[in-house]
């Protein structure tokens, strides 16, 4: 059975319609991220999913059970990290776990050894004591995420968990995401900023205007939307035009473009078929500086997907 | 131990810890007993100086006593109003604002124990800084006048009096968007409730002596907390039965509060169950009380007035508010109990009417059978006048209830409808009040006691020809108010309901 069903969602807020028509299957230990603009409509999903908002319409379900129907058992099965959140500045760091996890119901006896289950991998053991707002920014997020640990919840939900972190900070958030992701949790987890999923998503969805408008693992995305591998080549300046010609006519090349300095090749062959690129420039005395595989990013397939309607 | 209580609010357990965290409750504390300690110092001396002066002739030490028992309990009467609203206006609303509520909200916590928790702690911290008084009242008890047992009553009705002001605090504070306004929506609430109150106590009590006038009959002396030094004490005659003062007090003060907490909680709940059902029930039993409580003391028409056209008419702008009428035709929702259903809340406040109306009928025939003798209150022959009465309140009820609904279908907004018809209703009842502010019985009236037609509150009471002198100034006189008010309220709900169908066509 799949843990995260939607079906058909849709939220409107009076004529604005903040999600229309998304649907979404995720099984057990899938980290799926959402990608999309400001304003897309992901957070209004996260929402739903976590008991905060009322789907207009369609249904969104959480370990079987409807989030609308039944939101006190969806609650005990999610760990919701907001957007935008605050912590109890007067309080220390071990309090504020001892809290949530008494609002979780877990038995007194048990959240001691809890709490310092979840500071350690939270990375925030030595600050046991500290007060919660002599913490850096950094810290303050890292201990959200543990305060969404407490009561073990099948399903993550972090809605931008990186944002607005240093480059550091937000290494150390990815670092504890594949470290969740390790002990089998099913993540959702939403951003603005794409290089920050694409290492450690099983999948991603584009999210544009309130719809899905690419979904899949991002090898399977990357081959949709580009129909394949895309191929980098460099060559003298003197060289390039004849390059280019003669790669237009290789078979499965696709388009050929010029990017700062480098040739551009949208390739759909197989990777047998990929050695006839090179050979056919060779065998016309171009002088090939580099050729290489190109790393296609999330970034590559989210501009050419979305249409840039929300800003 | 076979058998142990496993009782845990999380949030209680934080609020304590947090309020009690570093220097800030001290400092309160200090304050606290501070301002008392000088305000009974300066009380003592003046008694030192005076026993200095005038010997034997100066006042008993018993009388000191109970000097000492009323300037404590009216200072901490006082201070009870001040500091609870303060610990209850943000409770939520700061959640909110610092983005902590979310967190809270997906956490299986009941709703309940969060308002519980919050409601909780703060009446704690209130019940700590009672307590702390103590020793000083103490002092009381050295120089006697004052007995054990009324210390105690007046500790537990300032307590209910916490309670109240807190879940107020609660209340406003679960619906305003920022803590500023709640706690200025509250602050205002509570300042209305506290002074509205006061006279209750005032006009039974001595505050110097901190005893009761000799002809004092009490009504509801315990609902203001300055009542509440000698509500221990009295006992006030209802249909003949003696009812201790502290007993009422904290009836209607807890009845109340337990009605604003129900609404807080009902605010913050998601999914929210329908309470309409319980709230109202609440409601209705609490303008009953009053009304019961009312009837039951006095039996005078301006009294009959303030319980039967006043009191339930107030509650027209909660009740038949609501975000527009909804495509259902009228008479089908008259009879749908849901929350924000304006059409059913109108039904709800006629009923409210009518179960006042029949409890001050009740205590007044009561009053005519058991107290055959005048006593100090005017009795009227209330019943030859009730045709005239339910004409008015009926129109009032008619014209404002079917304006409320006209502005819920124009505004489709429940807080703007709210504020309006309130507005509106209070213009109504309490503007030509203002019309003879003066004393002077020889200076001629002004035009504008003309205005007494509009209102349905004067129109009730002016049913008994009771002053000459306003009769004088008014253009048809006195006798033709009941129908001219009535014929006013009545063309404002036709022209209401006018607009309305034509609004929804």
């Amino acid at each position: 059975m799949p843990l995260v069903e939607i079906n058909h969602l849709r939220k409107e807020y009076g004529d604005l319609v903040a999600v229309k028509n998304l649907s979404l299957t995720l099984n057990e230990g899938e980290i799926f991220g959402f990608i999309g603009p400001n304003g897309a409509g992901k957070t209004t999903t996260i929402k739903i999913l976590a008991t905060l908002l009322d789907p207009s319409a369609g249904s969104a379900k959480v370990d079987g059970i409807e989030v609308s129907e039944n939101p006190e058992a969806v609650r005990a099965k999610i760990g919701y990290m907001p957007d935008a959140f605050g912590v109890y500045d007067d309080f220390k760091v071990w309090e504020y776990l001892d809290f949530f996890a008494a609002s979780y119901r877990v038995p007194k006896g048990d959240r001691p050894g809890l709490i310092d289950l979840v500071l350690d991998l939270t990375n925030l053991s030595v600050k046991k004591d500290a007060y919660v707002e002599s913490l850096s920014r950094g810290m303050k997020q890292r201990l959200c995420l543990a305060r969404t640990l407490v009561h073990n919840p099948k399903v993550l939900l972090l809605d931008e968990p990186a944002s607005g972190l240093d480059p550091r900070a937000r290494i150390e958030i990815k670092e504890l995401l594949k470290e969740l992701r390790n002990m089998g949790k099913t993540i959702i987890v939403s951003s603005h900023i794409l290089p920050e999923l694409a290492d450690f998503c099983t999948s991603v969805g584009i999210i544009e205007r309130g719809e899905m408008i690419a979904a899949g693992p991002i090898d399977e995305l990357m081959k949709s939307v580009f129909g394949g591998r895309v191929l980098e080549l460099r060559v003298p300046d003197a060289d390039r035009a004849q390059a280019m010609a003669i790669l237009r006519n290789v078979e499965h090349v696709r388009e050929v473009a010029l990017v700062s300095e480098m040739i551009r090749v949208d390739y759909n062959g197989t990777l047998n078929d990929q050695s006839e690129v090179l050979l056919a420039l060779i065998q016309n005395g171009v002088r090939v500086q580099t050729f290489a595989e190109q790393d296609t990013d999330l970034e590559d397939i989210f501009l050419r997907v979305t249409k840039g309607l929300v800003a | 131990m076979a058998f142990s209580l496993s009782f845990e609010n999380p949030i209680l357990t934080k609020e304590l810890r947090t309020r009690m965290r570093g220097a800030k409750a001290f400092w309160i504390l200090l304050l606290y007993l501070g301002l008392l300690s000088v305000i009974l110092g300066g009380t003592y001396l003046s008694w030192l100086v005076s026993q200095e002066q005038q010997g034997a002739n100066a006042t008993q030490s018993y009388d000191m006593g109970r000097m000492f028992y009323g300037v404590i309990f009216a200072v901490q009467a006082a201070l009870v109003g001040l500091i609870t609203p303060a610990l209850t206006s943000g409770a939520l609303s700061i959640e909110r604002e610092q983005r902590t509520f979310e967190a809270l909200s997906v956490s299986p916590l009941p709703r309940r124990s969060i308002i519980v928790g919050k409601l909780a702690s703060a009446v704690g911290f209130v019940g700590l800084l009672l307590l702390s008084s103590l020793p000083l009242v103490a002092l009381c008890f050295l120089l006697g006048g004052v007995s054990p047992q009324e210390v105690c009553a007046a500790y537990v009705l300032l307590m209910a009096s916490a309670f109240l002001y807190g879940a107020t605090g609660i209340a406003f504070s679960s619906f305003a968007k920022n803590t500023t306004s709640a706690t200025v929506l509250t602050y205002g609430t509570i300042l209305v409730l506290f002074f509205s109150t006061l006279p209750l106590s005032l006009m039974a009590l001595n505050l110097s002596t901190a005893t009761t006038y000799s002809y004092a009959h009490p009504f509801l002396l315990g609902v203001n907390p300055v009542g509440a030094m000698v509500a221990g004490s009295l006992t006030e005659s209802y249909f003949g039965l003696a009812v201790p003062s502290w007993l009422v007090g904290i009836t209607v003060n807890g009845l109340l509060g337990t009605i604003l907490t129900i609404v807080a909680l009902h605010r913050i709940e998601y999914p929210r169950s329908d309470r309409s059902g319980l709230l109202r029930g609440l409601t209705m039993l609490f303008v009953g009380l009053l009304a019961l409580l009312g009837s039951g003391g006095s039996g005078t028409v301006a009294g009959t007035a303030v319980g039967v056209a006043l009191l339930p008419l107030l509650f027209i702008p909660l009740f038949v508010s609501g975000e527009g009428l909804g495509a259902k035709r009228l008479r089908e929702q008259l009879f749908r109990l849901k929350e924000g259903n304006p059409v059913s809340g109108l039904l709800f406040v006629a009923g409210l009417v009518v179960l006042s109306a029949s409890l001050v009928l009740l205590g007044i025939a009561y009053m005519h059978l058991a107290t055959p003798e005048q006593q100090w209150h005017t009795r009227t022959g209330f019943l030859p006048l009730a045709g005239k009465a339910t004409t008015v309140v009926l129109s009032a009820l008619f014209g404002f209830g079917t304006l409320t609904l006209l502005l819920s279908q124009k505004l489709k907004n429940r807080w703007g409808t709210m504020a309006l018809s309130f507005v509106i209703l209070a213009a109504a009842y309490f503007l030509p009040l203002t019309a003879e502010s003066y004393t002077n019985y020889n200076e001629p009236i002004s035009v504008w006691i003309n205005s007494y037609y509009f209102s349905p509150l004067t129109s009730f009471v002016c049913l008994e020809n009771y002053s000459t002198r306003v009769a004088r100034g008014l253009f048809f006189g006195m006798e033709s108010m009941w129908w001219i008010n009535s014929a006013f309220t009545s063309l404002l709900g036709v022209i209401s309901l006018l607009l309305i169908k034509r609004a929804r066509r």
